[in-house]
């Protein structure tokens, strides 16, 4: 038996309670240092009247009334429990002890007021065990609540994640769908990249945080296939400032926003999509611009499909209260991005 | 030699009488549970004569001040024994707690003040219990005067020695038992067992001259 179990075992910790009650009540009772049998049988009846107590208390009167809020009840029939407590103790003296043990011969040896100290203290003592009990009961309960919170958390951040796969394939097959159409001799390459992205994906992105270079660096291959597919070569423009070495961050935090605005915005030499990553000391800035569609009408109202409602509930589990996130669109139909988050 | 022998017999019997239980520091009774029955002032005899053969006279007088008698114990004419004698009531029951007092009245009112003794006669005087301490009996009134339910100091002091009653004593170099229990938990112990067969060890009645 683990000394755990052995710790939490409801007959053991009452036993070593009334153990030492025994221990001190004996030595607090006995007339001589010597020990008699004597001193034995008294602290014994002693107890009678402590036991009775302290089981009508916890086993009856704190579920009844105590657990249930209903204090005046409570506190009236503890009143009356320590009434009958006395009265059992002088009972238990007066004939118990006779008829149990006739060859021996007591009294009670206290006034009601001592004997009322006694079963005061016990009644105080025991329900402060019970408080504490619990109190380490209802910790324990709000460990495993928050251990299964936690992975109620995760398991939901792994269905969003996994959206982001399909997704993210879904959109590459397209272009390399039409790349491959057309026959074009750039499609061995497209695949290449995509290729990466989705080792990346399956292999690096398993763990809560990513070291923010890869992520640049999936951004990166991310807007090669983007530019392979697009016909003009200014309609990405890519900037990365700061130092980006031993910053970790969740991982696809940034791939909803940019197939949001590959897939419904123009992305040309006029309209370019600009995407900007600012890595300061303890938070980076990510920001993505696109003109929008004419036939998208509906999508800048709505912020977005699946993608943007995906990392708008990723990022509330992952920085709660630690991310800023907003999402407008200007007077000249440019749908933007910014984002924030600490690193 | 015949009037040595009497008294001689008859101390020896006193101390018996008066050591029929075992001596305890403090007094059976407490404020709460003295009581004082007129009946008793006056002259008194042990009817029965079990403890003493001859005239005996116990004279009772109430106290100045208190509830409380003064008892002296005439025999043969002489002076004998001179306690001051307490009933005490106990639920239902009444008891008397014995408490010795000098031969000797005091002199002039003052209680500190004893008028010489003389202790003559082959020093018959010291073999008197001078020992302080209270001792108790049973009393049951009746019709006749009232009896006398003497605790059996034997049956008592074995129990104590075999650790089988509870109560706090000391047990000196002689092997006596004193009792050193609070008054209270002697009017407990009393009122519990003083019923038992065991603890009465003998009856003397007692009637009014």
């Amino acid at each position: 038996m683990k000394l755990r179990e052995i710790i939490r075992n409801r007959f053991l910790q009452h036993l070593i309670f009334w153990g030492a009650s025994f221990v001190i009540l004996l030595r607090l009772f006995a007339y001589e240092e010597q020990l008699y049998a004597l001193d034995y049988i008294y602290t014994f009846l002693f107890h009678l009247s402590l036991l009775f107590v302290v089981y009508i208390n916890l086993r009856l009167l704190v579920p009844q009334f105590l657990e249930k809020s209903r204090y005046i009840t409570f506190i009236i029939s503890l009143i009356g429990l320590f009434w009958i407590g006395i009265l059992l103790n002088e009972l238990t003296f007066d004939r118990l002890s006779d008829w149990l043990f006739p060859d021996y011969y007591f009294i009670s040896y206290y006034t009601y007021f001592e004997i009322g100290q006694f079963i005061g203290s016990y009644l105080i003592v025991s329900m402060l065990f019970k408080f504490s009990k619990a109190w380490f009961e209802i910790n324990e309960k709000e460990q495993l609540i928050n251990k299964l919170a936690k992975e109620k958390t995760e398991a939901e951040l792994e269905g969003l994640k996994a959206q982001v796969q399909p997704h993210f394939l879904f959109n590459n097959l397209n272009s390399i769908y039409a790349l491959a159409i057309d026959q074009d001799e750039r499609t061995p390459d497209v695949i290449l990249a995509l290729s990466d992205n989705l080792r990346y994906i399956l292999y690096e992105c398993i763990q809560p945080k990513v070291p923010l270079s890869k992520e640049i660096e999936f951004v990166e291959r991310f807007l090669t296939l983007q530019k392979l597919r697009l016909a003009e070569e200014q309609a990405i423009q890519w900037h990365s400032i700061g130092y980006v070495e031993h910053k970790m961050l969740a991982p696809l935090l940034f791939l909803p926003f940019l197939e949001n605005a590959f897939k419904h915005g123009k992305a040309s030499t006029q309209y370019p999509v600009k995407i900007q990553l600012l890595v300061e000391d303890e938070k980076i800035r990510f920001s993505v611009q696109n003109q929008i569609r004419k036939k998208d009408d509906n999508l800048p109202q709505n912020e977005g499909g699946i993608g943007l409602s995906n990392i708008k509930k990723r990022l509330v589990i992952l920085y709660p209260e630690k991310h800023e996130l907003k999402i407008q669109e200007d007077n000249n139909n440019n749908f933007i991005v910014h984002l924030s988050i600490p690193v | 030699m015949k009037n040595l022998n009497i008294k001689f017999s008859i101390v020896v019997a006193l101390i018996c009488f008066l050591s029929s239980c075992i001596p305890s520091i403090h007094p059976l009774y407490t404020d709460d549970t003295l009581a004082f029955k007129q009946d008793l002032l006056g002259a008194w005899t042990e009817s029965t004569q079990s403890w003493v053969d001859g005239e005996n006279e116990w004279k009772f007088e109430q106290v100045k001040d208190g509830k409380g008698y003064t008892v002296e114990v005439v025999v043969e004419g002489e002076l004998i024994k001179r306690m001051s004698v307490h009933l005490v009531k106990l639920g239902k029951e009444y008891y008397f707690d014995f408490f010795p007092l000098p031969l000797a009245k005091p002199k002039d009112e003052d209680p500190f003040n004893f008028v010489e003794i003389d202790s003559n006669e082959e020093g018959l005087f010291f073999l008197a219990p001078t020992f302080p301490a209270h001792t108790f009996a049973k009393v049951v009134f009746n019709e006749k005067g009232f009896d006398l339910l003497h605790f059996n100091p034997d049956w008592l002091e074995k129990k104590f020695k075999e650790k089988k009653i509870r109560l706090k004593h000391e047990i000196n170099q002689q092997g006596t038992v004193i009792l050193t229990a609070p008054s209270k938990d002697l009017q407990k112990f009393v009122e519990k067992y003083a019923d038992d067969p065991a603890m009465i060890e003998m009856k003397t009645s007692f009637a009014k001259l």
